[in-house]
């Protein structure tokens, strides 16, 4: 690949990479949350 | 006399620069406490992978001891996957269980990742290259060493010493850039910390949860967030103190020992000194301004919609280097205000940037093909 497609190629991976990392992310919040909820609520 | 001193006549100048390089490695591990416990090792291992015909490394037939080392724990990816056991176990989690929403600072915290793999595929480094380069962003050493090797990097030498040297000057590189996008009155906020207690069984869930999860969206990182987290179990589960504490500390002790010494052997001068050393070693501090700039300028946003503002500076702890990004933080907090105490909530930041650095390595892994 030449250098002009490994850079849109790679921006590509910026806009995937970021999305799925907050993704992630959220999902773990959310999960961290439950799980202090459901913790609290059994104490 | 030929036989005693006839090697000295295969000194190249470029040893000699190499010796110098791992002189000024012990010199910073020792002088100025940089990241001794991987630059001093590295720093010798410099020296004696670049001795002339140093039996060390493998010559012609004769395989060397650091070879050896390499492919028996750094090619199979095995010295970073053990150090990341006894990372897990010393890490405490509590701030973050307590105030979970922190670790989205911790995601747009690795922002300098991504941003560093386009600005080195435009620089002209194969997609492969650029994406073990951009894993200095990471701002964690074992994450750096297992994605360069995954990809195979040529760099992984200069990438190493790139990736310690960045997180011993985090509090060199980080105060000017968050000063740079913050005004004084966003560096005044206060942010009250409540304790709470979280319980043990949120504890004992919070590994398997996060090693489900993310290796469910990310397969290849399971290994990574699988072993730190395996770690961090083994802390906190209560009935495994004696593993916990050899896992902090022989077993870490051990791994990094072996690990600095072995990465040496890609310090080699004909490798090493190279016009790409330098482009990496600028890239490297790239990553580190952006992910800082990614954390602030989260905490920035969130702003405009809260009532009871944050501190934008604790999106810089975001990134992993643990735990001087959250010092540096809260020392900067306390420079403004004697009374404004950030170090918590930076904690908690600093540690949700462990886990987010080690996902977005998943996601270079998942996103670029080998």
């Amino acid at each position: 690949m030449s250098k002009i497609d490994n850079f849109m190629f790679s921006l590509g991976v910026m806009g995937k990479g970021m999305l799925g990392i907050f993704a992630v992310t959220l999902i773990i919040v959310i999960a961290i949350t439950l799980l202090n909820k459901f913790s609290k609520n059994k104490d | 006399m030929t036989e005693i001193f006839g090697n000295l006549l295969n000194i190249e100048w470029q040893q000699i620069v190499m010796w110098c390089i791992g002189g000024l490695l012990i010199y910073l591990a020792i002088k100025k406490d940089m990241e001794p416990t991987l630059l001093l090792p590295m720093g010798f291992g410099a020296i004696l992978v670049n001795l002339p015909l140093s039996g060390a490394v493998t010559q012609g037939h004769e395989e060397g001891v650091i070879d050896v080392l390499f492919n028996a724990g750094i090619a199979n990816e095995l010295f970073p996957l053990l150090l990341f056991i006894g990372i897990g176990a010393m890490i405490d989690f509590g701030p973050l269980l307590s105030n979970p929403k922190l670790m989205l600072f911790g995601a747009a915290a690795q922002f300098g990742i991504f941003f560093t793999l386009s600005v080195a595929t435009l620089l002209g480094f194969e997609l492969k290259d650029a994406a073990s380069i951009a894993i200095i962003g990471a701002a964690d050493g074992p994450t750096s060493i297992f994605v360069a090797n995954y990809f195979g990097s040529n760099y992984i030498g200069a990438i190493i010493v790139a990736a310690y040297s960045y997180m011993a000057l985090v509090p060199i590189v980080q105060p000017p850039i968050i000063k740079l996008i913050t005004t004084r009155k966003e560096r005044l906020i206060r942010m009250p910390y409540e304790q709470k207690n979280v319980s043990k069984t949120v504890r004992i869930l919070f590994p398997i949860v996060i090693t489900v999860i993310t290796g469910i969206v990310s397969p290849k990182s399971v290994a990574l967030i699988g072993f730190l987290m395996f770690g961090n179990l083994i802390r906190e589960c209560g009935v495994l103190n004696a593993l916990s504490e050899s896992a902090q500390n022989q077993l870490a002790n051990l791994v990094t020992l072996l690990l600095g010494i072995t990465v040496s052997t890609k310090m080699q001068a004909a490798a090493f000194l190279t016009p790409q050393t330098l482009m990496i070693l600028a890239l490297g501090l790239v990553a580190f301004v952006f992910d800082t700039v990614g954390g602030v300028l989260l905490a920035k946003f969130f702003n405009l919609f809260l009532k009871s503002k944050i501190n934008p500076m604790i999106g810089a702890s975001g990134i992993s280097a643990f735990p001087m990004s959250a010092r540096v933080v809260h020392k900067m907090g306390l420079a403004e205000d004697n009374q404004n105490f950030l170090l918590m909530h930076s904690i908690g930041v600093n540690v949700s940037g462990q886990i987010a650095s080690v996902i977005a390595g998943g996601l270079i892994l998942n996103l670029i093909a080998r």
